[in-house]
């Protein structure tokens, strides 16, 4: 089936196809999926090299699992969340056994094309990216499922498996840790006295 | 409020705001590395009867139960049926002579018959 006529399909139905050894459907899914798995290992681990490793492994089972997936009963997405989560964590459980502190992060490389593109918005996400590296993993993960991926408070609860409530008071207290850690970054960031 | 924290939820939200916009992070490298695992994938696991669609349902259905080689065992298999179902009596005389030594099917009657007296339902009946 050519690619751009599987534009529409649901991911679900997409990944059936692959299991049938669809290789239009392979493509489909890496197009569509892959960003946004390496979008959500960077926000949670802080590094490229390692979030590109959780992108492969997680698109990996993905693979592996699409054969047994039962249509309907979870979205591929939220299952993807839970996989890239918990393969975050082992990584920078392992980090703090090894390697450098999450306050050690060094600063997000930068990928513009020049310095004359650098901007305000690009040291914002800077700031946003270590600041929640700072964030206790779980507030972390919460926060960024609520306002960068922007999920709403129950799918958050069913990729995290802990309730609704849990999930507020994870957002609630990520925000509040996260306004404290950017404090100093006010003025720099084009914000006033006022 | 304290002073050594952002003030307004709105402030935070331009952070948030930012990462949104911020461009897609997946390389082209890491793109082509995901899609060659997805296609190595389905070639390792590749199944044995692969309908394919330019062929039809029919025609996987066909190589679904073995194709020609167990149609070819089928037709044997239902000749040998045929077979044995037209043509018992010749078994059957041969495994008469050889278990009772007569050469007719009668003739094994009529031995037997001479062990019961049937006169007794020839009178009653006759």
């Amino acid at each position: 089936m050519p690619l751009d006529m599987l534009a529409e399909v649901p991911t679900e139905t997409l990944l059936t196809l692959f299991a049938n050894g669809d290789q239009a459907s392979a493509q489909a899914l890496t197009a569509r999926l892959t960003p946004i798995v390496m979008g959500h290992a960077f926000r949670l681990l802080g590094d490229r090299t390692e979030a590109e490793d959780v992108t492969q492994e997680a698109m990996m089972r993905l693979w592996k699992i699409a054969g047994e997936w039962r249509q309907g009963e979870a979205k591929v997405t939220t299952w993807l969340y839970r996989v890239v989560a918990n393969l975050a964590t082992d990584r920078l459980r392992r980090r703090k056994r090894n390697g450098p502190a999450l306050d050690d992060i060094p600063e997000v490389e930068d990928m513009s094309p020049g310095p004359s593109e650098f901007t305000i918005e690009r040291e914002r996400q800077d700031a946003l990216q270590r600041a929640l590296s700072s964030l206790p993993e779980r507030q972390r993960e919460a926060v960024i499922l609520r306002h960068l991926e922007e999920m709403q408070n129950p799918e958050i609860a069913a990729v995290m498996e802990i309730s609704t409530e849990a999930v507020e008071s994870l957002v609630a207290r990520g925000k509040r840790a996260l306004k404290v850690a950017l404090a100093g970054k006010r003025k720099e960031l084009g914000y006033g006295d006022e | 409020m304290e002073m050594n924290e952002i003030d307004r939820d709105d402030e935070l939200q331009r952070f948030f705001d930012a990462a949104r916009r911020q461009p897609n992070l997946a390389s082209d490298a890491l793109m082509e590395r995901v899609l060659g695992d997805a296609l190595s994938y389905q070639t390792a696991t590749e199944k044995v009867v692969k309908v394919d669609s330019k062929v039809g349902f029919l025609a996987g259905l066909w190589a679904g139960i073995g194709g020609w080689p167990a149609a070819a065992g089928l037709a044997t298999a239902s000749l040998a049926g045929l077979w044995i179902g037209v043509s018992p009596s010749l078994g059957l005389a041969d495994a008469v002579i050889t278990t009772f030594g007569s050469n007719t099917a009668e003739s094994y009657i009529e031995e037997f018959s001479t062990s019961f007296d049937f006169a007794f339902y020839d009178g009653e009946l006759g």
